[in-house]
């Protein structure tokens, strides 16, 4: 009996992961603006989830999801330089194909043009205008008003302006 | 002045810059393995909060929960020669074991004033796997974790792979966990975990995971002491009858981190009434 509820709760966090993992990680990706970093974001909110699964404590897991990446992400932004000076990442040996695909992504210039967005607008613009939420869902997201993400978005909106025109 | 950036633009830019992206091979595993890594150490600390609230303040315990299984289940570290080991009384440990603590779990009073808390969790199926984990947790390790593979899932003990408990066998004060991995007829197939450079590591024998067997029946037996002069690590074993005459061997090993290294090893040959001497356990607290 066990098992099986065990087994049960394997494939539902089975599916989860197969319709949603990939999104969620090019959600991270706009949101901190560098791969290694998003995988560490979704791999933790998936963690996350699955001892909620395992608890029978979330009802809506990509809602979770979504919100627990969001706030992971800004949590990554506030501590990445504390996190850089004191324990900088190891460099491989060698970059592999897919280390360089990662570097080429990072490379983009919307992405390089949104890290220099200040964090709140940057949620606020890629939760609006990636993944295409209504500003009342972001702002719940968030924890702020409607009237602050229309804010956000619509500065964050002129930044990006001006950064993709000065790109080369 | 510049062109505003229309919500379309922006989002055909967002879109394409992030569509290549997709999953890394192997990271449901990862995550899954993750997620069992921390439920485990929170059993673990939660085992850790029981037996010190049962031991009453300032007490520190060695909660040990059941889970995985170890590899490797050859008979024992290799049947050695006779003990003449004396049970010499360590310092005194508190049997404890939480009420709520899962089955087969242990808990022990550790005599040098640390906390602590193991508990195994079986990686995969925990019908068929032969993978486990263990975590274990003291005031002085902190959390620790180490994977370990069990010879064979026919092998482990019913309630799988079992703490047996703590005893500090390599006489360094830091302890080690012995695991019950294997159950014969009359015989059990132990493995042991200690900490080396601050990390918790199986310990091997010739490369190889070392087991020890203990007990036996009037054929086969082992046992082993810890309690040897610079605590060395002394296996013994009986094996087969001829004419009433065993052949036994007594087989020292020394620490040496994360292995034993074999010292020597004697055989001799003894009768029924000596197999007694062969098969037991001095070793701290450590009963089969």
């Amino acid at each position: 009996m066990m098992i099986a509820s065990q087994s049960q709760e394997l494939d539902d966090f089975t599916a989860l992961y197969v319709a949603h993992y990939e999104q969620l990680l090019r959600l991270a990706l706009l949101l901190v603006g560098d791969l290694a970093a998003a995988e560490d974001v979704v791999q933790e909110a998936f963690i996350r989830v699955h001892r909620r699964l395992d608890a029978h404590a979330v009802n809506m897991p990509l809602a979770y999801l979504r919100q627990t990446v969001v706030n992971l992400a800004r949590s990554e932004l506030r501590t990445r330089l504390v996190r850089l000076r004191n324990a900088p990442r190891p460099m491989p040996d060698a970059a592999s194909a897919e280390e360089g695909a990662c570097a080429a992504i990072s490379r983009q210039e919307v992405i390089r043009a949104l890290r220099r967005v200040p964090a709140r607008q940057r949620q606020a613009v890629v939760l609006r205008y990636w993944a295409d939420l209504p500003e009342a869902e972001i702002a719940e997201l968030m924890g702020v008003s409607v009237g602050a993400v229309k804010g956000y978005i619509s500065r964050a909106m002129s930044k990006l302006g001006l950064l993709l025109e000065e790109a080369p | 002045m510049t062109a505003p950036l229309s919500p379309e633009r922006l989002a055909r830019l967002l879109d394409d810059a992030v569509r290549p992206v997709t999953a890394r091979p192997g990271t449901l595993d990862r995550i899954r393995l993750a997620a069992r890594r921390r439920r485990a150490a929170r059993r673990a600390r939660a085992l850790l909060l029981a037996a010190a609230v049962i031991a009453g303040g300032g007490a520190t315990a060695l909660a040990l929960a059941p889970g995985g299984t170890p590899a490797v289940v050859s008979y024992g570290l290799e049947k050695t020669g006779p003990p003449s080991y004396v049970g010499a009384a360590r310092a005194p440990a508190v049997s404890l074991r939480p009420a709520h603590a899962p089955v087969g779990a242990a808990a022990l009073m550790l005599p040098a004033g640390q906390a602590a808390t193991a508990a195994i969790e079986p990686i995969g199926d925990a019908a068929t796997t032969t993978s486990f984990l263990l975590v274990a947790y003291t005031a002085g390790w902190g959390a620790q974790t180490v994977a370990f593979t069990a010879p064979s899932a026919a092998a482990l003990p019913p309630s799988g792979p079992t703490v047996i408990g703590w005893a500090d066998a390599a006489g360094d004060g830091q302890g080690e966990i012995f695991v019950q991995v294997g159950r014969g007829c009359c015989a059990q197939f132990w493995i042991i975990f200690r900490l080396v450079d601050g990390h918790l590591r199986q310990v091997s024998l010739y490369g190889r995971p070392a087991e020890l067997a203990v007990g036996g029946n009037v054929v086969t037996g082992g046992g082993f002491s810890c309690e040897g002069p610079g605590h060395d690590l002394v296996a013994y074993g009986y094996t087969g009858e001829n004419g009433g005459l065993f052949l036994a061997t007594r087989t020292t090993y020394r620490w040496a981190g994360a292995a034993l290294v074999l010292v020597s090893r004697q055989q001799t040959s003894i009768r029924a009434p000596e197999l007694a001497r062969y098969r037991g356990v001095s070793c701290g607290d450590l009963s089969p």
